[in-house]
């Protein structure tokens, strides 16, 4: 006996093979019709003991109609399988800010279906596709997600996918905006970072109208240096992260960099500010001659936040035991005492002056900081003298000792100064901490 | 507009005879650092070293980081101090009647809104015993932009006390 042939005795008008959804239609009809059905109906455990190939069972636990294959009940149609397995990967790099993207994959159900739908969590943004992994597009940055999967095929939807893992959707930053200060031949820029995108922003690229060059930064503060005093520039800024740049921030403020008064008489030269944590010597190169002396106002803190840095200076890279120098401290609040001759610390043979020092600064705050003048600094004739006021800058709260210097020392060479270095001989200087030239005529 | 590197922000001489303060305030943020220059005498003689009290933006709590060290009143031992205060201290004597106590205190890089703003400070007196010399540095624990500068003393000042702020540009 065969029920496969009834089956198509129910379509005898037809000229091609029935299709799923007509057999199950047909037998769902049949199945109604108590007295003249030609299959057996019921629950699972209610199959036929000993069926043959080919008999068919309407399944009314599943509502699916199945035919025996000889070996077990094959299910004839049924909507698609719900997917599992689901998994979401965020693909931020160059994504714009607030147009994310994630990867979502999954396992397709027993019943593949002919298209698969993922939705967000938050903000519903879906998008479907024939196969995984299917992608999404339009994620607010720096926002986590989780993701559902459905599946769909002639029967209809599959019940929502277990939610996958949330991951944070990730993009280039928003838009930076930046003020602009007129400087010496220069303009002092202050960048104010717009959202990171969800990435920490590394770098700033700086452009000026008119174009000079494009200068980078990782500071939100800056010096933009090379232009022309009297022409008026703006800047604009894009920040950087791990994903890409963010669109130009709107221009800045115009200004109109400066040279110095002609008949000024203390000239500001030049400053070297350390803008990472690798550098442990600052030298200010080129220095001019046409000036009578030299002035240098600098703050250092030791990148080292447990201990102070000890620095020293050197002139035009001499590394010779040609430097003397004396110093007179307080420690403390206790005066450095001891005989007349020995009221702090000094060397007639040192290879540098140490007449400089570097707080600890583990909070990127407290600056050491100093005066240091070098008199006559370009005679080709007298060595060289120089005056330091200086200290640690700490208060009596610091589990440190606290420094105050007076001291003074010479370079015993009779060439002109064209650079001063700043050596810190414990370790790196911290982030900001700056050296500043002066000259006076 | 031209701007120069070391430029005059402003000068106050005291003419009467009540003066115990001086205010800089709306103070450009075009520069770099700041730099008082001051020289004054009190009508009292019975101190013998007296102290103009720097603060910063009005703060008077304990954000003065300071340590320091002078010498007066022919102790050839140096003095020193460390600590907290709540104002810069820059001692003088009381002079004669032609001789002042005179301060030149530097503060750095005073606009910075994410660093402590140090600072350097010389002040002495000359003319008559005990003559005081003082070299303070430490900082003002405060990550705001200096605003406003007062000078003051609990003495009143004499006529043609000066007191001087200067702005100081990097380059």
């Amino acid at each position: 006996m065969s029920k496969a042939r009834d089956i198509s005795n129910l379509f005898s008008a037809s000229t091609s093979a029935a299709t799923d959804a007509e057999v199950t239609s047909a037998i769902a009809t049949h199945a109604s019709n108590t007295t003249n059905r030609h299959y057996k109906a019921g629950n699972s455990a209610s199959r036929p003991a000993s069926p043959n190939a080919g008999d068919i069972y309407s399944n009314t636990q599943t509502n699916f109609v199945e035919i025996y294959n000889g070996t077990t009940w094959e299910q004839v149609g049924g909507i698609a399988s719900t997917p599992t397995g689901v998994t979401a990967t965020n693909q931020g790099s160059g994504r714009a800010f607030n147009n994310g993207q994630a990867s979502v994959a999954f396992t397709p159900g027993t019943i593949v279906g002919s298209s698969y739908t993922v939705t967000s969590s938050p903000g519903s943004y879906t998008n479907t596709g024939a196969s995984s992994p299917v992608v999404i597009t339009g994620l607010q940055s720096n926002t986590a997600y989780t993701y559902i999967v459905t599946a769909t095929n002639n029967y209809g939807t599959s019940p929502s996918s277990t939610a996958s893992a949330a991951v944070t959707a990730t993009t280039v930053p928003q838009a930076p905006s930046v003020s602009a200060v007129a400087a010496f031949e220069s303009a002092d820029l202050t960048i104010t970072p717009a959202a990171t995108g969800g990435s920490a922003i590394t770098q700033y690229s700086i452009t000026s109208t008119p174009a000079t060059t494009t200068q980078t930064t990782s500071n939100a503060t800056y010096n933009f240096t090379g232009l022309t005093a009297g022409t008026s520039y703006t800047f604009s800024v894009v920040a950087v992260n791990t994903n890409g740049n963010s669109t130009a921030s709107a221009a800045s403020n115009s200004v109109t960099p400066f040279a110095g008064i002609p008949d000024s008489d203390f000239w500001a030269l030049a400053t070297s500010t350390v803008t990472d944590t690798s550098t442990s010597t600052v030298t200010i190169s080129n220095i001019p001659t046409g000036y009578k002396h030299l002035q240098l106002r600098w703050l250092a803190s030791n990148n080292d936040g447990s201990v102070d840095g000890n620095v020293v200076i050197r002139f035009n890279g001499d590394t010779g035991s040609n430097y003397s120098w004396r110093n007179t401290f307080a420690i403390s609040g206790s005066p450095n005492t001891g005989s007349p001759a020995n009221q702090g610390n000094s060397s007639s043979s040192a290879t540098s002056l140490s007449l400089a020092r570097a707080t600890a600064n583990g909070a990127g705050t407290l600056f050491g900081c100093g005066i240091t003048d070098i008199v006559d600094y370009s005679s080709t004739s007298k060595n060289k003298n120089i005056i330091s006021a200086y200290g640690n800058s700490r208060g009596a709260n610091s589990t440190s000792n606290q420094y105050v210097f007076a001291g003074g020392g010479s370079w015993n060479n009779t060439a002109a100064i064209t650079s001063i270095s700043f050596i810190n001989t414990t370790s790196n200087f911290g982030v900001n901490s700056k050296f500043a030239l002066y000259g006076y005529k | 507009m031209t701007f120069g590197t070391y430029e005059l922000i402003g000068s106050n001489t005291v003419s009467g005879s009540s003066t115990t303060s001086v205010t800089f305030s709306s103070i450009p943020q075009i520069y770099t650092d700041l730099q008082i220059i001051l020289t004054s005498k009190i009508n009292d003689t019975n101190p013998y070293y007296v102290g103009n009290l720097i603060r910063l933006n009005g703060d008077n709590g304990n954000n003065y980081y300071v340590n320091g060290m002078y010498n007066f009143y022919g102790n050839f031992t140096p003095q020193s101090t460390a600590g907290v205060d709540s104002n810069i201290n820059v001692e003088g004597t009381f002079g004669s009647s032609t001789s002042y106590s005179t301060a030149i205190i530097d503060i750095l890089n005073y606009t910075s809104t994410n660093t402590f703003k140090g600072y350097v400070a010389r002040a002495g007196g000359s003319g008559v015993a005990p003559l005081v010399y003082n070299l303070k540095q430490g900082a003002w624990a405060s990550t705001s932009a200096v605003t406003s500068v007062v000078i003051s003393s609990q003495w009143i000042w004499t006529a043609g006390s000066y007191f001087a702020l200067y702005g100081m540009r990097n380059r």
